[in-house]
């Protein structure tokens, strides 16, 4: 059964083309073909200004999901959805550094960072509320080739299961976007060595784990960075669970500003695209290209004249967005010529690129 | 460049200790303290430019294995021991002085405990390649690392043995480093065919892609918990858990992680890929009988086709 490479035919139409143009891969180009690449990739609303004040008006969340707001009963409902009820917090552990109860009852999202642990299996939690991110890790739970049986899980089981727990940790159900839903399985092999060769014929190979993950839109919109995931064992439970979730807001002054929007145009965005790429791809070398509108972290993209930070070499900053604000931005997946099997031709990654599609006048706030 | 090291064997030793203990407190038998931190060596060598003798797309490619780096220095069990990037990378750290000459693994890559490496691949016959910057001079004059495959090894073309001198952990951000139909010779870079044998030394896991992987700033952040969750979880399941990606690229392609290691029988490597940890380090494998490896069945990738066991 094929859970990946969804058909992009599958999105609800208005969604695909807000977010997405596809250009199939071609096998050749000509540098003018860079430009028509890129120009046949944009999503047809770049460009669009009463789409961009649309996106960039949506309201966002309240605050960080419960489960990682410092709310002990909203925690408690979230470790029962992973039987991690023998989580503890130590004294120590878990900082409230500059603590702000709002008048919500939760604590302020900046402050929370706990690290809770069960003594007996080894299990932990981590939460940064800051960066929006939460790590649920159960060693207890991890598959034993030696002595566990195969992973029975059907999709259908690990589709309810994340959603189950997505909601018990206070995930807005609205925001988990199900058509991107990833399910699949993780198999172990093993394999006897002979005389210096494999015997392919008494190796092994077992079912262990279902992993399954679901990306966050907002209204339509994807959120660059932001999903949930986990792996689930062969009882039906949470071994392993990472949740990337910030807290969603768009930057304020980005449609206040008493000018408007200054919304790119088509031409400045398909330019700088070209210029983008073009710097880190020969001619010809670039030959599969996704762009799709999303909600980016404003800390990861920059100004038309100045780049993203691909290009810059902001190496190894920490700027996952979280703790930030975000802004509507074009996100630019591209691929490589594809060598032929056991050719010994050099492969490239596929690499993402972020580009703007408003131009962030001086009424803009990235903080 | 050499910070806290201890010799080597010494600091298997004290690897051993620490992980035994580890297991045992695991078992609920003993509560574990660690003494011993901050004794291995973690080093990232690799490739963001290729601007001089061999070709390649230049790429910000250090940004998100520094997220490794920075973060398995951050548990107090590595530390940071060399961080190598465009400079001198020909392929010499990388090659063993049993395959090629001048090579120089034992006191480059395979002196570090857990090693990251960066740059192009290739599927090239039965084995990875990884694209170098420098073609090491006239004398050398080759832009590629090579693993081993049957009948490259003893001289005849196979370069990188890891694991004869001090490394634990190999990890491979490169695309094609485990493509599922070289996995029947992946396993012949953890040992050194010539060495090993003698000194019973070999490479305990490595971990690498199927097809192509991804660059990007929204992927860093999987190097560091990969790095993070290592430490609470086996290798291999951090890993897998976050180097998988979906729907990437015009095809909807997936990222698709493999892991693999070695034991002396099946039972010997099924208990190190499930159980080994950046803090619960097994000792070497005293014998290759037995790989085994996890990947995600069917993981469809750009630049290859869907993960088909070759068994």
């Amino acid at each position: 059964m094929k859970t990946t490479k969804r058909n992009i035919t599958g999105l609800v139409a208005v969604f695909a083309a807000l977010q997405l143009t596809v250009v199939p891969a071609q096998s050749q180009q000509s540098c003018t073909e860079l430009f028509d690449l890129a120009a046949g990739a944009l999503p047809s609303l770049v460009g669009d200004v009463p789409t961009m004040e649309a996106l960039a008006s949506v309201a966002g969340d309240p605050g960080i999901a419960a489960s990682m707001s410092g709310d002990k009963k909203a925690l408690k409902t979230a470790l029962k959805s992973v039987d991690g009820r023998s989580l503890k917090a130590n004294k120590g552990d878990c900082r409230f550094d500059g603590r702000r109860k709002r008048s919500d009852g939760r604590h302020d999202e900046e402050s929370v960072h706990c690290d809770y642990k069960a003594r007996k299996t080894g299990a932990t939690l981590s939460i940064k509320a800051a960066e929006g991110r939460l790590t649920f890790l159960d060693p207890t739970r991890s598959f034993q080739a030696q002595s566990d049986p195969d992973n029975a899980v059907t999709d259908t089981e690990a589709a309810e299961k994340i959603k189950a727990v997505a909601i018990a940790f206070g995930l807005d159900e609205s925001q988990l976007d199900y058509q991107l839903a990833d399910i699949a399985r993780v198999k172990v092999a093993s394999v006897p060595l002979v005389d210096g060769y494999p015997d392919t014929n008494a190796a092994t190979v077992q079912v262990a784990e279902v992993y399954a993950a679901v990306p966050r839109q907002v209204q339509g919109t994807g959120v660059y960075g932001s999903r949930i995931q986990a792996s689930i064992d062969h009882r039906g439970q949470v071994a392993r669970m990472h949740l990337r979730w910030p807290e969603f807001r768009v930057c304020k002054g980005l449609a206040s500003s008493p000018l408007g929007l200054n919304v790119l145009d088509r031409s400045k965005v398909t330019t700088a695209v070209v210029e983008e790429i073009g710097e880190q791809w020969a001619c010809g070398t670039a030959v599969g290209m996704r762009s799709s509108i999303m909600y980016v972290p404003a800390s990861d993209v920059e100004g038309p004249d100045s780049g993203t930070d691909e290009a810059n070499g902001s190496a190894g900053r920490e700027d996952d967005g979280a703790g930030g604000c975000y802004v509507p931005a074009l996100v630019v997946q591209v691929t490589g010529v594809e060598p032929l099997e056991d050719s010994g031709d050099l492969s490239s990654p596929g690499v993402e690129y972020l580009l703007p599609l408003l131009d962030s006048g001086p009424g803009s706030d990235n903080g | 460049m050499r910070n806290n090291k201890h010799n080597n064997s010494d600091t298997r030793v004290v690897a051993w200790l620490a992980g035994a203990l580890l297991s045992a407190a695991a078992a609920g038998m003993l509560a574990v303290s660690p003494a011993s931190a901050n004794h291995l060596e973690a080093k990232m060598y690799g490739v963001d430019n290729w601007d001089q003798d061999c070709s390649g797309n230049s790429l910000n490619w250090s940004a998100q294995v520094d997220r490794w780096y920075n973060e398995i220095e951050d548990h107090g069990w590595y530390s940071k021991d060399g961080r190598f990037v465009d400079n001198g990378m020909d392929r010499s750290p990388f090659c063993d002085p049993d395959a090629a000459s001048p090579c120089n693994d034992g006191w480059r890559m395979d002196d570090g405990d857990a090693v990251m490496i960066f740059m192009h691949g290739s599927d090239s016959n039965n084995h990875w390649r990884g694209r170098l910057r420098f073609d090491g001079g006239a004398a050398v004059n080759d832009c590629w690392i090579d693993a081993p495959e049957s009948g490259t090894e003893y001289g005849a073309g196979a370069e990188l043995y890891a694991g004869d001198k001090d490394m634990e952990f190999l990890h491979f951000s490169s695309c094609n480093s485990m493509d599922d139909d070289n996995l029947t010779n992946s396993w012949r870079m953890f040992r050194d065919p010539i060495d090993s044998p003698q000194n019973g030394r070999r490479l305990h896991q490595a971990d690498g892609f199927h097809g192509f992987m991804w660059i990007g700033s929204s992927l860093r952040a999987d190097y560091e918990d990969f790095a993070d969750d290592a430490f609470s979880v086996s290798i291999k399941d951090s890993w897998m858990d976050n180097m998988r990606r979906n729907n990437m690229g015009s095809n909807n392609d997936d990222q698709c992680p493999v892991a693999m290691a070695i034991g002396s029988d099946r039972a010997d490597c099924f208990n190190r890929i499930d159980n080994e940890r950046y803090n619960n380090i097994f000792s070497d494998p005293s014998s290759n009988g037995y790989y085994c490896y996890y990947y995600y069945d069917g993981c469809d990738p750009a630049g290859d086709g869907p993960f088909s066991d070759p068994n």
